[in-house]
């Protein structure tokens, strides 16, 4: 199977923008990567991935046809939070498979505010109640610290760790420190869940060139994988997230991050850098369990050593995470895949992580969709 | 009772009040079940404590039904 390179990659700023459309959104990102990549005209590409949940129909016709660069084939993607990351699997897979030089993946997203409404849920269970997302977080978040002697206090010392890199990043919603302190006095929405340990559902877009052939500034892609649901695990409306009620088979992550570290030919010990999908802030933890980062029970040992801060062993969420950068869903993963690059190139400014060669992305969410993807030098 | 947590906020859809229990229950026979709970005060909750299913009227829907649900509620001790 071929090689795969990201030639050139661009974002626009997760936040919220009034008065700026997903299409304009997108039209930013896309601009961005294809001027990185030296792409001109409709020959650079052949085909176009779009990941998206909230986009509507046809939305990435909309962003290459605001370009004038409609024509080839272009495919919407959604898979919950993992949209961004399915739209990369299919985008590289058309390159290994030699069906394309040259593919366009981006994500674009606006999200409505406040609690995240999905279509997952019948109408019945949101009028009882159940469509409450940030219940389902919470009750993991008190799983893992039941199971693992986690404490609030590390659930907030993830919050200071994330928000303080996010300081750094120009693409990030949120620039300002926050100390414990703060994190334990903003409201609790969920027990043991307070504001500022979620992420914010927002807008932004970020967008992929990727090639058969390697360029100048190009990383390779080394996987890009998802996993859908679980094993054995009939998908119905009781189970929207995973971890809550099977104890018997791995977490979609886990079966992500092992294919990914198999295609790779990559173990956990050889991550320079990653990104996670910190939508709380125990779900960072449970990250570095489900992706091998640490042992199971000892993730905020890896947090106290210091381990995944930046000038740490393997530092997580440099970027500041979707804590800092919010989360919008078809273009999260790809801002995780823009910020690996940034770092692989050595060009993350003051975020920089020193000689990272190897950077793994995760994203995990609704319908237990879960991706990983690892990028080296 | 296997997990629990309290809604401080209206999640979509939903016109009942608020806060609310919320949480799983591991049946005597093994499946859980993601369910309201009756009881709103995540303090007053116990990991392993006994419950017993229950009917909760959640609130009134526009043609003036009741909007009905099941609910978990702690065993009298």
């Amino acid at each position: 199977m071929g090689e795969v390179h990201i030639g050139g990659v661009g974002m626009h700023p997760f936040g919220r923008f009034a008065g700026l459309s997903t299409t304009d959104l997108g039209a930013f990102a896309v601009r961005a990567a294809l001027d990185e990549a030296g792409v001109y005209d409709r020959d650079g590409f052949q085909a176009t991935f779009c990941g998206t949940a909230y986009g509507g129909v046809a939305a990435a016709h909309k962003v290459l046809g605001r370009l004038s660069l409609t024509g080839g084939p272009i495919v919407d993607v959604e898979a919950g939070c993992a949209s961004g990351a399915a739209a990369l699997m299919l985008g590289a897979a058309a390159i290994r498979a030699g069906q394309y030089d040259s593919v366009l993946v981006f994500g674009i997203e606006k999200m409505p505010k406040g609690i995240i409404r999905s279509s997952f849920f019948e109408p019945w269970r949101e009028q009882a109640g159940l469509a409450a997302t940030p219940a389902y977080f919470a009750l993991r978040a008190q799983r893992l610290m039941r199971e693992s002697e986690l404490t609030k206090s590390d659930l907030a010392a993830v919050v200071v760790k994330n928000r303080r890199q996010g300081v750094h990043n120009p693409n990030a919603m949120f620039r300002k420190e926050v100390t414990a302190d703060d994190v334990l006095a903003s409201r609790v929405v969920c027990e043991p869940l307070h504001l500022w340990m979620l992420c914010s559902p927002n807008e932004g877009a970020a967008a992929v060139v990727l090639r058969a052939a390697s360029s100048a500034r190009s990383v390779r892609l080394r996987a890009a994988v998802l996993r859908s649901h679980l094993p054995g695990n009939v998908l119905d409306e009781s189970t929207p997230l995973s971890g809550l009620v099977d104890d018997d088979v791995p977490s979609a992550t886990t079966l992500a991050a092992d294919a990914a570290y198999a295609e790779a030919g990559v173990g956990p010990d050889d991550l320079d850098v990653a990104e996670c999908q910190d939508t709380d802030a125990a779900r960072e933890l449970l990250a570095y369990e489900e992706l091998r980062l640490c042992p199971p029970g000892e993730s905020h040992k890896l947090l106290a050593d210091g381990a995944t801060q930046l000038g740490g062993r393997l530092p997580v969420n440099v970027s500041g995470g979707l804590l800092s950068k919010g989360e919008p869903l078809g273009a999260s993963a790809l801002g995780q895949v823009v910020e690996l690059t940034s770092q692989l190139r050595g060009d993350a400014g003051t975020r920089q992580v020193d000689g990272a060669k190897v950077g793994l992305a995760h994203t995990v969410g609704r319908g237990a969709n879960a991706s990983v993807t690892i990028l080296s030098t | 009772l296997w997990g629990w947590t309290a809604v401080t906020a209206s999640p979509p859809g939903y016109d009942g009040e608020v806060p609310f229990g919320f949480g799983v229950v591991e049946l005597d026979e093994g499946p859980r079940v993601i369910t309201r709970l009756t009881e709103a005060d995540p303090g007053a909750l116990t990991f392993g404590q006994r419950v017993h299913l229950v009917t909760d009227v959640v609130a009134r829907d526009d043609d003036g039904n009741d909007v009905i649900t099941w609910a978990f509620a702690p065993d009298e001790t």
